[in-house]
């Protein structure tokens, strides 16, 4: 109904006014209101251009006032982009002949498609120069010297990158055990009752959580674990737990949600108690989606270095003691990519590649999983 | 007195079932837990400083950790410089791949591609994303500095909001793909019954529809770039100082909130020093929370209607 309204106030008859003048050509409107701003939009219509132009004086005044500040440039960038549509539209708005309007309408739906269609595809462009280059640098590093050693001593070749392999799969997975068993009974409590006022702030809160910056976190578990304990690996995992919980939360909601509710009362109705209810139908038939939950939120908080910066710190040597320090993949990528040296740049590429392979690969994973069961998260 | 089996039965499971919905309550309320146990932790740790530096904080200048001055301007441009650009550029890209995915091209191998590909940029961890810029993008940039006649620090605010911008693109992408897609059908083709080109079926209908979701998408994508920490730090440059002109600032280095937080949290030694620090937290905390929940509520009324 809105948009009905919204429709009917376009002034529809704003592209059939027929000026004095005579018929003027868009591209050059175009072309002179994107060089010459103001003074372009003459060409096209003698109004907008004297509004425009005093627009333009009254910044330039502003500017020779105060003095030019960025606030004054951002204005002056928008009202030249404002001359340009402007400029446009009137010139097209004196086309008259109606078949070559249609023709120009036309052209202008095409245009408009291939610079979206551009525009999408551009984006893809970093992520796989990105890609590449990181494969190209880390493949040769990686051997199997490289994934059972520990780093060589600062300014000598060679070392792996043992010990971060196996912290990161320490930190991640008792993460994970804290993570995962509250996540997903809080994200079923959600979907039980969505109308109770628990529900409400707990969902708000999971919101909350989920927009906390990584590094927060961090100097929360700082105080909470490190201060009283020490830098330990249990407090790195328990700053990943938090970043987990969320996307546990919401993935288990957003799938029990969608599981029909004859599901349960069906269930219910032959005297099935609640609890194996919820625990052999209700979650079982939402499994998968529950499954692609925890393994996008593992795939999210195996390249968190933030929150390990404080906690986890790091470790030149191979550790399994989750109360002392413990080197992880992103915070070794994050010490060895800012230091001096060569080989311990070579170091972070082949840790790079190693991370974003396990990324990806959980990535994929995932969307086997959705896709097989067929489940929009 | 008859001893009815069933009914015993019955009671043992009534037992467990209110544990476990008892349970279920307790998990929800970690929740709540939670998120008051950070808010108070920052507040009550940043407490000295709050007490000693008052709101003036927040405008102070001059960030000299050796002196006890502490000012938070610096970095509260360079958070807010860094963040708005990254979303300036981000925001025609992700609106190009909403409208892609949404009306041109919702279905078949062509756009599912694009979708995963699009996804797999935010799935890529953002140290990553530091570590090839540092390499490859900051040379870049400073033999464009270099051109342009400005001092080539490579590093610093430029290059880092080129990193951010990337990194943002899908959170406004995909919200705006599926948001594009719930436009009602009825309203289009009513649009197209009257003659409008496709172009102004997108522009008249799809994009006023869908005004207020996208807006909620990019005030997500914002707030993700508040908060981003680790590609920031690599490529921000990390000076305290502040430079005059807006060429300066935004071309060489500077420093972010969470930025500022990596590096010197370690190093402060000093009270005053340590909760100066924390403030910045709170801050930080506090600006991305309310962004995203603006942006939630927004999303929520949307869908809702």
């Amino acid at each position: 109904m809105d948009i009905a309204n919204q429709l009917s106030r376009q002034p529809s008859n704003r592209q059939t006014i027929v000026y004095a003048g005579k018929e003027k050509s868009v591209l050059a409107a175009f072309l002179l209101a994107l060089i010459f701003g103001p003074l372009g939009v003459f060409y096209a219509s003698i109004r907008g251009g004297i509004i425009m132009t005093l627009i333009c004086l009254a910044n330039v005044a502003l500017i020779v006032l105060f003095g030019s500040n960025l606030f004054l440039e951002i204005i002056a960038v928008i009202v030249w982009i404002i001359c340009i549509v402007n400029a446009y539209n009137a010139a097209k708005a004196t086309i008259k002949d109606m078949d070559r309007r249609i023709k120009f309408r036309n052209n202008e739906s095409v245009l408009y498609k291939s610079f979206i269609i551009f525009l999408a595809f551009v984006v893809t462009l970093p992520l796989i120069i990105v890609l590449l280059y990181i494969i190209k640098q880390g493949v040769l590093q990686v051997n199997w010297h490289f994934l059972t050693h520990v780093p060589a001593p600062e300014g000598e070749k060679g070392g792996g990158i043992a010990n971060a392999l196996v912290g990161s799969l320490i930190i991640v997975a008792m993460s994970s055990i804290v993570a995962i068993p509250i996540g997903i009974l809080s994200g079923i409590y959600l979907s039980e009752n969505p109308g109770t006022k628990l529900a409400y702030y707990s969902g708000l809160c999971v919101d909350i959580l989920q927009g906390v910056p990584s590094i927060v976190v961090g100097i929360i578990i700082y105080f909470w674990i490190v201060k009283p304990f020490g830098f330990s690996a249990v407090s790195g995992s328990v700053a990943l737990a938090i970043m987990m919980m969320p996307i546990v939360i919401r993935s288990t909601e957003q799938t029990l949600l969608l599981l029909p509710p004859s599901l349960k009362e069906a269930a219910l109705s032959l005297g099935v108690p609640y609890h194996r209810v919820i625990l052999k139908v209700i979650v079982p038939c939402g499994f998968a989606g529950i499954l692609s939950g925890i393994i996008l939120s593992i795939a999210r908080i195996i390249g968190e270095t933030a929150p390990l910066l404080f906690t986890a710190l790091g470790n030149n040597y191979l550790s399994a003691n989750i109360a002392k320090p413990m080197e992880s993949l992103p915070h070794m990528i994050y010490t060895y990519a800012t230091s001096p040296y060569d080989d311990q740049h070579d170091l972070a590429w082949g840790a790079s590649f190693i991370l974003l392979m396990f990324v990806l690969l959980l990535n994929i994973f995932t969307k086997l999983i959705t896709r097989k069961w067929n489940i929009q998260l | 007195m008859l001893k009815n089996k069933r009914l015993d039965l019955s009671y043992s499971q009534m037992k467990w079932e209110t544990i476990f919905r008892r349970i279920l309550v307790i998990m929800s309320i970690i929740m709540l837990i939670l998120v008051a146990g950070i808010f108070i932790t920052l507040v009550v740790q940043s407490m000295p400083s709050i007490k000693t530096l008052g709101i003036g904080y927040l405008w102070g200048k001059v960030w000299d950790p050796v002196n006890n001055v502490y000012g938070a301007y610096p970095f509260l441009v360079g958070t807010l410089l860094t963040s708005f650009t990254a979303l300036i550029i981000s925001v025609p890209f992700s609106y190009a791949i909403s409208i892609y995915l949404g009306e041109y091209n919702p279905k078949g191998w062509l756009s599912n591609l694009l979708k995963n590909t699009i996804e797999l940029i935010a799935a890529v961890p953002s140290i990553i994303y530091g570590f090839w810029a540092l390499f490859i993008l900051v040379p870049v940039v400073r033999t464009f500095e270099i051109k342009i006649g400005v001092a080539p620090y490579g590093v610093g605010v430029c290059s880092a909001s080129l990193v951010l911008a990337v990194m943002i693109i899908p959170y406004a992408a995909s919200l705006g793909t599926s948001l594009i897609r719930m436009v009602p059908s009825p309203l289009k083709e009513g649009a197209y019954a009257l003659g409008a080109t496709r172009f102004e079926v997108i522009r008249r209908v799809v994009l006023p529809y869908t005004r207020s979701g996208l807006f909620a998408g990019i005030l997500l994508s914002l707030g993700r770039a508040l908060g981003e920490t680790m590609a920031v730090t690599v490529l921000i440059g990390n000076t305290s100082a502040i430079a005059h002109t807006f060429k300066e600032v935004f071309f060489g280095p500077g420093n972010t909130m969470a930025s500022v937080i990596a590096n010197e949290f370690q190093e402060a030694d000093h009270t005053m020093y340590f909760s100066a620090l924390i403030e910045l937290g709170l801050v930080l905390f506090f600006v991305t929370v309310i962004i995203n929940l603006i942006g939630k509520r927004i999303i929520t009324k949307y869908t809702n209607n």
